[in-house]
């Protein structure tokens, strides 16, 4: 018989590993934030060339410019009396300083690195054609009075959504093959018309039908004076919207989540916890959904990230003001500053956002540590 | 010992649905167990032996068509349990499973204590954390290992230890049954004859009465006190050890026994030939029938179980109802 | 009879029943309504599901959305108003006869550019591709302004010429091509070996992307190979706009022009259209006109005639021309419907819709109903800051800026014409020998033909930004000075005592004063305002302007000398109530503010000045431009800030200045916003975020409710010719014309003319003439047994062309008839 307790197993010893650990991690930090400002730099300067077409956008801007002008000029009566070499001189004057106001003047490449510049200083600038709602050229008030709605419908749509989805979906892992289930993953293909699809029905049945809620806009005309009431006017105002984001995506993430959490529950020591006598809910807190939580995280955590770009459809079905429609017009205007802000901004969100999770995940799931690692088999 | 029967099995059948047909893999099995004596269930792989240890503990998948007979744990019938009653008062507390491959049945998430405890704060409401942090410090040691290892993660463990420390799980809530489920498949020699030694230790300080399920009949040796052998879902025959290993019954077993290397003897191996049948449409008759030397005419027909002498039986009609042997 | 005690109680009653009576009666001032709130509502089809709904009451924006047009028209809840205005030609590129790559360019000969007229069929366009919401266009008039009812003969002949036959622009083309020396190879042409493939840029937006299909298809047919390219708006204009002709990149372009007011002289048009003069991309410089046509597109520009006559000969002359150079040819005029709820009546624009018009706040009414809400829905809703000097310019903001600001005079939304409001008489003078003439019904306006008109030495020529005061006549022009035109404005004589602005504060001749000042001081450099956006204008004003004189402060009279003069004698006005009419108008008090903060570089007036200074674009009605001007607010109030001190301390008194600022301040801390008016509708609050903007009935207005009612409806005339079937040539034939509009008969003294064509079975005209007034509702075109005489034998046709006074277009009907010998 051999004696057990020599036979045992070299580990590491508890006390030592706190000092490598804070200089690991202090490694992990400076790398992995360097690595990602790198990427976000490369980032939106291509978004800024491709923005501009490598600067054939300024062709067109050029063109626009002189076309507006020369149409604004040709109705105006007040030159009629002018020969044709006077009108020509008012119009290249006029021309010029509208070229020179827009900066055009200056060749595409130097600009394109003062936008990179200003973009990555959060310096956002001013908007070359958009104005904000206000009437602010200033592009931190143009995205920062859209964001708000924005950020409002898609927070709580998409909160709402995943989290249903998530805890339908651990409810019918258990119930694989019930009717329930047979019908989500009948009717998971539902999700593949867009939510402003499901937003048009929606609207088309309660506010021209049945008249119960308003056809959009975000609160009551004229919006009401007291608070409360203007809070609770937004509210009835979300209900479709937020309806129309849950109802599109329900039922293909939860069959998503579903088949996702099924695959982890054939796992053995969820077998193990079911001999082990652990009812149905707690195997599926801590044996289905603790070991999934870092997927789970991330895709809570690129969700949040999507929310403040908005969906340009949905908004304009529902005349929501939100940012999605002010992206879209900033890139067929082409104007730079505002779509560098808008990059930029979604870019410095996803590099946190990713920083972020790897500490997350080391926090959530012991077999990840920082600065490399990982599972010892 | 005591002569109590803990555990009566009464026809018991567990099949499978699946697309090619219905897999009949517990097909009508019955043998007793007394308290605190040891089962080896023996067979080839396939044969069903993971299956039965399934349906002892009801730990059925999805896709069941027949799951019937009856189960007599210690004076009650569990299959009459609901699924509710059974989860409650039978699974970990008086029936306790430690499962084939268990490197993977820790939760990789948690800490080793926590998964440890949580059945015996589970399971008994007036256990305090305390309680059950000492018991689990307890059956660490009876396992063999150092108690510092409680408070790690699942990977930081070796395999031979995670099976430790599962076996510790399953002893820790003092459960009357432990059904073990090819315990030493995945260890090496010297892990192997480990864990042995820690089991002979338990089952004399706790009478705790184990079902090993393993093809490894040499190993069983060391531990068991009954036999059962399964073949293609029967269980062909059930004796006392010694009967067995001196003088097995069916001709499987001793095609079995004689396939195995001792350590004294010069012995020359033999091997079987063929493949055990489907489980799907078992042949008319003795399953055994297509690969036994002795087979006869009446092989044909589906042999009825023969009580022999000391609680043995044996499913072969190579032995009439009294037991004699009938053909040579 | 009665004691006295029964006396005193008759009388008691009597005087209770007037008193009461006379409350009754009491008028109600301004608008119908009490409040409108507009919304934003970018999609037609959601706004007729709102319309249905009753949620909202009408939908301002219009649409040519032929869905959305036949759900209005089956509704019986919903009506609508017809808006016209836009229009879509063919460009040509006129290059030619081969591109610098050595490729032949059809289009670049003139026959082949005068025979395309002949291969659209324009009936189908207009109701297959437009859906019904357009019509026929044949040359640049359009048939709903008054300039086509002018040279209707030459138009409709023309028409006929021209029209739709594939045969024969095909032997027309084919002829052109070979004389080229291109050849039809398999049915296609080729030149010097090689395909010839005509490239057709078509705008993918709209339902112009259709009519490039279709007019590839009819190139096909004539022999070509076509390839449609389509393109969006931003994509297209570098391409046929300013891309070199030369490089041949393009043959066709599908374009579209509007007209966001109902012209009453499009004698302008032909010089933008047809020669290099007024546009300076490179297309326009390509273009080489028929060297007649060239001399009398100028000619109609610099309205080098001078009686009316003169004009419509060349107008016919230009007509004609213009198809034989034919650089671009014009296919349809579309209308666009601007839905409504069936129980609102309101003024709209014929060109520009309920925004085009500054007469919608005092129409717009539910039914009879006084007082109430109207919800108005527009497809934008407070796109650019709101600011007088240089805001807003959209038409979509135009909408509640009109209704917030009045003008000396108002444009009628029917016929373009101006009818007085503030301004009460005017007399207008210009040398002999010019066409101007003067409506009959125009009881306002005097017209008077001089051979000279001197201006005085006292009056005003220019003004000096560095001393802020203006130099005379008699100083900058010692040796004296004439002008082609003088008109003499009057204003009402209690102006200053009705009318009011939106704070309380009492107009006065300092408001327009300040603005006029502040109109000039903008474009010079030595200005503290100087914006160089400004700086050509003014010098283009300069030009034209002579001089300004002051006769009487209160009542406002002034006499205002130019160069420059219009047809219509009502259309001389050059008004100073409001001075920038397009972008609004405001107190000076407020402007002060504007101006305080643009010296200060915070804000600025202009958006172009806005972006060099990187500052904010002032607007007045929300946003970051508020806490500004509130700040100068508070330091106004303190230092009693007047600008252009030397100039204005002379007309606005200490005591004003004080209760200017202080009636702002008020203004302010009740609805934060510094947007004042003197309009019908005051803004109560705009709300940027949520798009919407809340407007209100002014109380102090100064007329009354349905002032304008009559303008909620235009009066377009139903015209039904009856006749003989049958004419005997060389007897008398009389042809009766009913006019009328909804079943009443239409006023004599609102027709101006009533024109009659006679066609051939040909469709040639015969001979034409003007019909006569019998009574109310019945004219009459008798034809002499000599005219009857000369009619050719067989079918024969009658048009008549019907020309009202109170809409700007005319009404055309017809009758067919035979003519026995």
């Amino acid at each position: 018989m051999l004696n057990i307790e020599t036979a045992q197993e070299q580990t590491v010893p508890a006390k030592k590993r706190t000092s490598g650990n804070l200089g690991r991690i202090a490694k992990y930090t400076l790398v992995r934030g360097l690595t990602l400002i790198i990427t976000v730099v490369i980032g939106v300067y291509l978004a800024i060339l491709i923005a501009n077409g490598g600067g054939y956008v300024d062709k067109m801007r050029e063109g626009q410019v002189r076309e507006q002008l020369s149409l604004e000029l040709a109705g105006n009566e007040a030159m009629s009396h002018l020969t044709l070499q006077e009108r020509r001189a008012v119009e290249e004057d006029m021309v010029k300083i509208r070229i020179e106001q827009l900066g055009l003047d200056r060749p595409f490449m130097i600009r394109s690195f003062e936008y990179l510049w200003n973009g990555l200083t959060l310096n956002l600038g001013s908007a070359e054609y958009l104005l904000s709602d206000s009437g602010s050229r200033q592009v931190r008030n143009i995205l920062g009075e859209r964001l708000a709605p924005t950020l409002l419908l898609m927070a709580t749509g998409q909160l709402f959504l995943f989290f249903i989805s998530v805890f339908f979906a651990l409810f019918l892992s258990r119930r694989y093959g019930s009717v329930m289930d047979k019908i989500v993953v009948a009717l998971a293909p539902t999700s593949a018309a867009p939510s402003w699809f499901y937003g048009i029905f929606l609207i088309l049945i309660f506010a021209a039908l049945l008249g119960w809620l308003p056809f959009g806009g975000m609160v009551a005309a004229p919006p009401p004076e007291n608070a409360f009431l203007r809070i609770l006017s937004t509210l009835k105002h979300m209900i479709l919207p937020v309806g129309s984001i849950v109802i599109s995506s329900i039922f293909l993430t939860s069959y998503y989540w579903r088949t996702f959490f099924l695959i982890y529950s054939s796992e053995d020591y969820v077998e193990m916890a079911k001999a082990k006598g652990l009812s149905g809910r707690a195997i599926e807190r801590r044996y289905v959904l603790r070991p999934t939580l870092p997927t789970i995280i991330t895709s809570f955590a690129l969700t949040l990230i999507g929310l403040w770009t908005g969906a340009i459809v949905l908004e304009t079905v529902f005349a929501w003001p939100g940012i999605g429609r002010l992206t879209q017009s900033a890139i067929n205007m082409f104007d730079t500053p505002v779509i560098v802000g808008t990059v930029v901004i979604y870019a410095y969100l996803l590099a946190i956002t990713v920083f972020l999770l790897d500490i997350i995940y080391a926090l959530v799931d012991p077999r990840v540590k920082l600065g490399g690692g990982g599972t010892r088999s | 010992m005591s002569k109590k029967i803990l555990l009566d099995v009464k026809n018991l059948k567990l099949y499978f649905r699946t697309r090619s047909g219905s897999v009949q893999a517990v097909d009508d099995v019955s043998f007793r167990l007394e308290a605190g004596k040891t089962l080896a269930v023996v067979g080839e792989s396939g044969c069903g032996k993971t299956s039965l240890a399934k349906a002892i503990l009801r730990l059925l998948p999805r896709n069941i068509s027949t799951y019937s007979g009856s189960i007599i744990f210690d004076g009650e019938d569990i299959m009459k349990y609901s699924d509710e009653k059974f989860r409650r008062e039978i699974r970990w507390s008086n029936i306790a499973m430690v499962p084939q491959a268990s490197m993977n049945s820790l939760n990789p998430v948690m800490r080793i204590e926590d998964q440890l405890i949580e059945p015996l704060l589970l399971h008994d409401r007036h256990m305090s954390k305390k309680k059950a942090l000492d018991r689990v410090n307890e059956v660490f040691n009876i396992v063999g290992l150092p108690t510092d290892f409680l408070r790690r993660y699942p990977f930081e463990l070796s395999g031979g230890m995670r099976q430790r420390a599962t076996i510790a799980m399953a002893l820790a809530s003092n459960p009357k049954l432990v059904v073990l489920d090819e315990p030493s498949s995945a260890l090496d020699l010297l892990t192997q004859a480990n864990l042995m030694n820690v089991l002979k230790k338990i089952k004399h300080e706790f009478n705790t009465t184990f079902i090993l399920i393993t093809h490894d009949i040499g190993t069983a040796s060391e531990l068991a006190d009954e036999i059962a052998v399964m073949y293609a879902g029967e269980m062909v025959e059930f004796s006392s050890a010694d009967y067995f290993y001196t003088d097995a019954h069916h001709p499987y077993s001793r095609k079995l026994m004689a396939s195995v290397p001792t350590l004294r003897e010069d012995k020359e191996l033999q091997f079987i030939p063929g493949q055990p049948p489907s489980l799907i449409n078992p042949p008319q008759g003795c399953r055994y029938s297509a690969r036994c030397e002795k087979r006869f005419e009446k092989c044909s027909m589906h042999p009825k179980t023969t009580e022999l002498e000391h609680g043995a039986q044996v499913k072969c009609w190579l032995y009439d109802e009294t037991g004699e042997v009938k053909h040579a | 009879m009665f004691n006295s005690k029964t006396r005193i109680a008759i009388l008691a009653v009597v005087l209770l029943f007037v008193l009461s009576f006379g409350a009754l009666a009491e008028q109600r001032m301004g608008t119908w309504v009490d409040e409108v709130i507009i919304v934003e509502e970018p999609s037609v089809t959601t706004a007729v599901s709102r319309l249905k709904a009753g949620d909202l009451d009408i939908w301002a924006s219009s649409s040519t959305d032929s869905n959305a047009f036949n759900a209005v028209r089956e509704d019986p809840a919903l009506d609508y108003y017809q808006v016209f205005g836009s229009y879509t030609e063919l460009t040509f590129n006129p290059v030619g006869p081969t591109f610098t790559d050595g490729r032949l360019n059809p289009l670049g000969s003139r026959k082949i550019r005068e025979a395309t007229n002949m291969l659209l069929d324009r009936d189908y366009i207009a109701q297959e591709i437009y859906g019904g919401l357009a019509v026929p266009k044949h040359n640049m008039l359009n048939g709903s302004f008054v300039d086509y009812s002018r040279v209707v003969e030459t138009a409709r002949a023309l028409e006929i010429k021209y029209a739709y036959d594939v045969e024969k622009a095909n032997e027309i083309i084919a002829e052109e091509m070979k004389s080229l020396g291109a050849e039809l190879v398999n049915g296609k042409w080729h030149y010097k070996g090689e395909l010839i493939e005509i490239i057709v840029l078509a705008r993918s937006e709209d339902e112009r992307s259709q009519l490039g299909d279709y007019f590839a298809q009819q190139l096909g047919r004539v022999g070509f190979a076509v390839k449609v390219d389509y393109r969006s708006g931003a994509e297209a204009s570098p391409i046929w706009m300013l891309g070199d002709p030369w490089a041949g990149q393009w043959h066709v372009y599908t374009g579209g022009w509007s007209a966001p007011v109902v012209y009453r002289d499009q004698g302008h048009i032909f010089n933008q259209m047809y020669t290099r003069r007024t546009m300076s991309a490179p297309l326009w410089q390509a273009m080489e006109p028929i060297p007649e046509l060239d001399e009398v597109s100028d000619k109609l520009y610099r309205k080098e005639f001078s009686t009316m006559e003169e004009r419509t000969a060349l107008y016919s002359r230009a007509l004609e021309l213009a198809y034989e150079d034919s650089p671009r040819i014009f296919v349809v005029d579309q209308t666009s419907f601007l839905p409504h709820r069936a129980e609102i009546s309101v003024a709209s624009d014929l060109a520009g819709g309920v925004s085009g018009t500054g007469l919608w706040p005092m129409t717009i009414r539910r039914g009879d109903e006084v007082g109430g809400r109207i919800t108005m829905g527009a497809q934008q809703v407070l796109v650019d800051p709101w600011n007088p000097v240089e805001g807003s310019n959209q038409s979509f903001d135009q909408l509640a800026i009109r209704a917030t600001f009045d003008r000396g005079f108002m444009t009628d939304p029917f016929t373009g014409n101006y009818h007085p409001q503030h301004i009460v008489q005017m007399e207008v003078t210009v040398e002999e020998g010019l066409p101007v003439s003067k409506s009959p019904d125009s009881d306002w306006v005097t017209l008077d033909f001089v051979p000279e008109i001197e201006v005085p030495g006292d009056a005003w020529a220019e003004w000096d930004p560095v001393n802020q005061r203006f130099i005379t006549v008699a100083e900058k022009f010692p040796e004296g000075l004439t002008a082609t035109r003088k008109s003499v404005i009057h204003y009402a004589d209690d102006l200053f005592d009705t009318v009011k602005w939106h704070d309380g504060s009492p107009y006065t001749v300092g408001d327009m004063l300040l603005t006029y000042v502040l109109d000039w001081d903008r474009g010079y450099e030595e200005s503290q305002v100087y914006d160089p956006s400004a700086a050509p204008s003014l010098q283009t004003a300069l030009k034209s302007f002579r001089g300004i004189k002051i006769i009487s402060l209160d009542p406002f009279v002034y006499e205002y000398y130019t160069e420059s003069w219009s047809l219509d004698a009502e259309m001389n006005i050059s008004d100073i109530f409001a001075v920038y009419f397009n972008y609004g108008t405001a107190p000076w008090h407020t402007l002060a503010l504007g101006m305080m903060a643009e010296i200060n570089g915070e804000l600025a007036f202009s958006s172009s000045k806005a972006n060099s200074l990187g500052a904010e674009w002032l607007g007045y009605h929300a946003g970051p431009s508020l806490p500004i001007l509130k700040k100068h607010l508070d330091s106004a109030i303190e230092t009693n800030y007047l600008p252009y001190e030397n100039f204005l301390s002379d007309f606005i008194s200490e005591e004003e200045i004080a209760t200017r600022y202080a009636n702002a301040k008020a203004w302010y801390e009740a609805k934060g916003h510094f947007w004042i008016g003197n309009g019908p509708l005051y803004l109560e609050k705009a709300y940027p975020t949520e798009r919407m903007v809340h407007l209100k009935r002014f109380e102090d207005y100064p007329f009354p409710a349905g002032t304008w009612s009559g303008f909620d409806e235009p009066r377009v005339a139903e015209v039904e010719v009856i006749g003989p079937k049958r004419v005997k040539s060389g007897e008398q034939a009389v042809f009766q014309i009913d006019i009328s509009f909804k079943g009443e008969a239409y006023k004599m003294e609102d027709i101006q003319e009533v024109k009659y064509l006679v066609l051939d079975a040909a469709g040639n005209v015969a001979f034409s003439g003007y019909g006569s007034g019998i009574f109310d509702g019945w004219f009459e075109v008798k034809l002499t047994p000599e005219e009857t005489a000369q009619l050719p034998i067989g079918s024969n046709t009658i048009e008549v062309i019907v020309l009202p006074t109170l809409v700007g277009g005319a009404t055309f009907g017809s009758h067919t008839f035979v003519t026995l010998p």
